[in-house]
């Protein structure tokens, strides 16, 4: 009994270890976005008849709420668009690739999609444009890139790609290898001073570089980026 | 480390108990009620909230008799994962079936940030023989769980109907 319950409890211990995740820090609402929660999903709605939305996958044991400053950001408070973001099981985005099908269906009157991801986020968003191409006009990756069995050189979407200069989670390496995966009119974009954890807000994060720029800068010129692709 | 010597205090704690029985089971849970201070909640009929890994450790399966339970859940729901200590009582209503409460206490996992966790848990449990051994036990019941650094980040507490299957390790007393 006792060796038992030894192996579960060293199991248990072992899968403790690697399911940290990152606890988002506390954001103050802005007034002029309504935010409403699901089970499944954050929705930032900011009162404008919304006719583009963004669908955002989280990094890597990232709580979703670490992006609400990126979303509810005063920069996109009059523009037509709608974010949701997405919570994925044991913040792995891994575990529910496909759900952005689920939320367009939930949102038939929204007209044009993108999908968005930060880190493994963004390599699922690839893997699920890759498995409904259809779907997206778009696709908005920050410091992320597909995984090798992902191949959308002949999608007919645009990509953004933004990484941090500081970023030494996802190197630059790793962007260039990676660019015959991706279509050839992607644009390539790296923020000067950035870091890897700079995209969301939740501290700082194991192994990344410094960020030379503050957080809340980092973010303004990541939404600047992505507005200027959407509209 | 401190997370490392916490869990082991837990699991010291845990042998402590003259326990004649030990199960494993899966569980899941399915959300009625969320409570969030901070933003609108949209809710659609009951809503998968997660699920986990559960190890008990009790005295033993006895009518009529309080008996008494321990364990350790590894449990993931919308605020993240979880390790959270099981402190119960149970009793058999008749061969088979019997009910069980449970008090929750643990941390929310997070990086160099842990969160305290606490909740409490009662259920209805059927247990099914194999070989005329009491072997695999089905749990249905309700829950409601806390976490108290979540109350300015989103949703801070549930209440689930949780559901579970357990491996039953070692014989029943009657």
């Amino acid at each position: 009994m006792f060796k038992k319950g030894c192996f579960f409890v060293g199991l248990l211990l072992c899968i403790t270890h690697f399911s940290c995740s990152y606890l988002p820090e506390t954001f103050e609402p802005v007034d002029s976005f309504s935010i409403t929660e699901t089970q499944k999903y954050i929705e930032v709605d900011n009162g404008q008849k919304a006719t583009t939305g963004i669908i955002f996958y989280p990094g890597g044991l990232v709580d979703a709420h670490a992006y609400l400053p990126l979303f509810s950001n005063t920069l996109m408070a009059n523009l037509s668009v709608k974010s949701v973001l997405v919570k994925m099981p044991l913040n792995l985005a891994v575990f529910d690739a496909n759900e952005a099908q689920y939320v367009i269906e939930t949102y038939p009157e929204i007209e044009r999609w993108f999908i968005a991801g930060h880190s493994l986020g963004g390599a699922m968003a690839c893997t699920a444009v890759n498995n409904s191409p259809s779907l997206f006009n778009g696709m908005i990756l920050m410091a992320a890139y597909p995984a090798n069995s992902v191949d959308l050189s002949n999608w007919a979407g645009n990509v953004l790609s933004v990484r941090g200069s500081n970023d030494l989670l996802t190197q630059q390496k790793d962007i260039d290898d990676t660019k015959k995966q991706l279509p050839a009119n992607t644009q390539f974009t790296t923020i000067n001073g950035g870091n890897h954890a700079g995209f969301g807000q939740y501290g700082v994060q194991s192994k990344d570089g410094e960020n030379e720029l503050s957080n809340p800068s980092q973010i303004d010129i990541t939404v600047e980026k992505m507005i200027n692709f959407i509209l | 480390m401190i997370r490392a010597i916490l869990i082991c205090m837990l699991f010291i704690f845990c042998m402590k108990v003259n326990s004649q029985s030990f199960d494993v089971g899966i569980m899941s849970f399915l959300n009625i009620v969320t409570n969030n201070k901070l933003y609108e909640v949209e809710k659609d009929g009951l809503t998968l909230n997660g699920g986990g890994l559960k190890f008990n450790f009790q005295q033993a399966y006895q009518q009529s008799t309080c008996n008494y339970n321990i364990g350790l859940e590894l449990s993931f729901n919308d605020w993240g994962n979880q390790i959270l200590s099981r402190l119960g009582a149970n009793t058999l209503l008749n061969n088979q079936i019997g009910i069980n409460i449970i008090l929750l206490n643990g941390l929310a996992l997070y990086v160099d940030n842990l969160a305290y966790v606490f909740g409490a848990e009662a259920s209805v449990f059927y247990l099914i023989k194999i070989k005329n051994i009491d072997r695999v036990k089905l749990n249905l019941g309700l829950r409601f769980t806390q976490n108290t650094k979540y109350k300015t980040i989103g949703n801070f507490s549930f209440v689930d109907l949780p559901i579970s299957i357990c491996w039953l390790f070692g014989n029943r007393i009657d």
